[in-house]
């Protein structure tokens, strides 16, 4: 009879880093995946635009409107998705649209993210005065009709590129500065601020390094939906013609150009249109699949 | 008695903490005394414990001897020095937690090692290597294998994660540790583990250890004196043993009754004078205990007692303050059963 192996003990394996857990966890993760899909595809769009676009998005060409799209009777590999009511290439219009639509996203999300997270962090977390600055801050936005207010800055400032991020951006911090005080105050009790402060830590080391990274997942899904909602705004003042300004390619003015058409050619406004709710649902996706893998309770 | 002995590394005169209350629009505003004119002399190497129960203002005490909360009145002095004139990183050196709830002590963002190094770090921010290595030699001491270094908190048991907490406070060798309760989050199992190491390090180390706790049992064999606070006094201090074997106060003598022994056949301690929790914010007059206690006299509902020698310990009950006087006045003595 011979000595039976030792059993192999577990206990002596290294533990998995968390980069590798998060990567085990995405790998059964589909939302995460379609979302980073849509999310890589129409950011590889956005940035090769110049590239990928088969035709100049501004060249009118009167003598081919409303061309019908490769499938149907009459299309041509000229202008796969047809051409608008002036004759320009709609896939080359969506592509370069994709450019302007995802800075303003981005951007107004951003932007409103650090504004509304850095108010948010230091009114939960200093309290008392500074913490009533900003709830006076948050009541006087959610007070004031954001969509007329964004209407009147359009007409004062234009409807230029960076007007349009920064004005979105104006309309969104409100939200960060709920979650991320709320947030804060919670975390704040928790046990190793106190060990933090004990060892000497400085504010700002506690608010940056133990805070931050613990309200980080309400920030990522909130920055989410907020990029989702700006790319909806965006196009909504497009569509009202108080948004970037024509004949840049943005998918509101595609959706606001075609409505003229509508009936006779709904593709011109369905595609557009359908870009949009894809973008959205891909960022929620993504937002959504990053917050999953990253949170420590979830790992187990 | 209560002379600055040569060794004496912490040195509580008077502290006391008080927090303002504000009931409503128009009542007057209150205060509470969480910590009401304690004076305790900790010597270098000590191994002592707080006791009381819930809101008796022992985790005040705690957080003010961290410089987390600033005492109201009353001076505090550790190494001789005035605990306000610590920078806060050279009290990092001096004092380190370990709190109650491992759950919520470690940052969940931050793997054990970093959670470890952290007041490293912070206080004399060394090359990586070094602090590395010094994770890895205080990781060591408190038996947490080396294979942790990288997992985060939520992968880890409750008696781990003290390890952890332990070995964070550690790491800056300081002289002091401020224990709040931490064990009591804890499975009974685990509690045992956790004490002897603590209880192991605090003699290899030359630490002395403020242990704060609820739980007498717990602390019996474990520290060499016992402070037992309520409502934000010391009501009785002594050595250890002289206090579980002749406790003299009666909420001491109330708290060994309401030991659970290990044993089924025991029926649960029956409480006869224990009229419910006091209020702190509004105190009774005379002695906190008066309400609770069965040996009270008119006296005690009129005059706070003070801290007086009796045998070795002290005692703030009228009843040991004057035992002959006490009975002569008809008063019984207090005792244990």
């Amino acid at each position: 009879m011979s000595n039976a192996p030792a059993p192999l003990d577990n206990m002596d394996l290294p533990m998995p880093s968390p980069r590798q857990q998060s990567w085990m966890m995405a790998k059964h993760h589909v939302g995460l995946q379609i979302g980073a899909l849509i999310v890589l595809v129409f950011t590889i769009w956005a940035v090769f635009a110049p590239f990928l676009a088969p035709a100049d998005p501004y060249v009118q060409n009167l003598a081919n409107r409303l061309a019908p799209m490769i499938w149907q009777d009459g299309g041509s590999w000229d202008h796969i998705l047809g051409t608008d009511g002036f004759g320009r290439d709609l896939l080359s219009r969506l592509i370069w649209g994709t450019q302007v639509t995802m800075i303003v996203g981005f951007g107004a999300a951003f932007i409103s993210g650090v504004v509304g997270t850095t108010l948010g962090m230091l009114g939960g977390y200093l309290g008392g005065k500074i913490d009533a600055a900003v709830i006076f801050l948050i009541n006087v936005k959610l007070a004031m009709p954001g969509v007329l207010i964004a209407l009147s800055l359009v007409s004062i400032f234009g409807g230029s590129l960076l007007s349009i991020t920064i004005i979105l951006s104006l309309l969104f911090w409100d939200r960060f500065a709920v979650v991320t005080r709320t947030a804060t105050q919670q975390v704040r009790t928790r046990e190793y601020i106190a060990a933090a402060e004990c060892s000497g830590a400085s504010k700002a080391w506690i608010l940056f390094r133990e805070i931050l990274p613990n309200i980080s997942n309400q920030i990522i899904v909130i920055g989410s939906l907020e990029m989702g909602i700006a790319i909806l705004i965006e196009a909504a003042l497009s569509f009202l013609g108080l948004g970037i300004q024509p004949p840049t390619p943005s998918w509101g003015i595609l959706v606001s150009e075609a409505r003229d058409t509508m009936f006779f050619k709904p593709h011109l406004i369905v595609i557009p249109g359908l870009a949009i709710c894809i973008l959205v649902i891909g960022i929620n996706l993504l937002g959504d699949g990053i917050r999953d893998i990253t949170e420590p309770q979830g790992r187990n | 008695m209560l002379d600055t002995h040569a060794d004496t590394i912490l040195s509580l005169r008077d502290v006391e903490v008080t927090f303002p209350l504000r009931r409503g629009l128009f009542s007057k505003p209150g205060a509470l005394h969480a910590v009401n004119r304690i004076s305790l002399d900790v010597q270098r190497g000590e191994f002592i414990s707080i006791v009381g129960e819930s809101g008796c203002g022992k985790s005040t005490l705690a957080k003010t001897l961290l410089g987390l909360q600033p005492a109201t009145a009353g001076t505090i002095s550790i190494n001789g020095k005035d605990l306000a004139a610590y920078s806060r990183k050279d009290l990092a050196h001096q004092v380190q937690p370990i709190f109650q709830d491992p759950y919520s002590s470690l940052n969940p963002r931050k793997s054990v090692a970093s959670n470890i190094a952290l007041p490293l770090i912070l206080s004399e921010n060394p090359p990586a290597s070094e602090v590395r290595d010094r994770v890895r030699e205080i990781m060591q001491m408190v038996s947490l294998p080396q294979r942790f270094e990288h997992t985060y908190p939520s992968q880890m048991s409750g008696g781990q994660r003290q390890r952890v907490a332990i070995a964070r406070a550690l790491i800056t060798k300081p002289k002091i540790l401020i224990c709040d309760e931490p064990t009591s989050a804890l499975d009974v199992s685990v509690q045992a583990q956790i004490l002897n190491l603590l209880r192991d390090l605090s003699r290899r180390l030359n630490l002395t250890s403020i242990f704060i706790s609820h739980d007498l049992s717990v602390v019996r064999h474990l520290t060499q004196r016992i402070a037992v606070m309520y409502l934000g006094r010391v009501v009785e201090l002594g050595e250890s043993e002289q206090v579980f074997n002749s406790p003299r106060h009666p909420y001491t003598q109330l708290l060994i009754r309401s030991i659970l022994p290990p044993d089924p056949t025991h029926r649960l301690p029956t409480l006869v004078w224990d009229g419910g929790g006091p209020d702190p914010t509004n105190p009774p007059a005379g002695c906190h205990f008066n309400p609770r206690c069965r040996y009270a006299v008119d006296r005690c509902r009129v005059e706070l007692p003070a801290l007086v020698e009796a045998d070795g310990q002290q005692v703030a009950c009228h009843a040991w303050a004057d035992p002959a006087k006490w009975r002569a006045a008809g008063g019984q003595i207090p005792q244990l059963s």
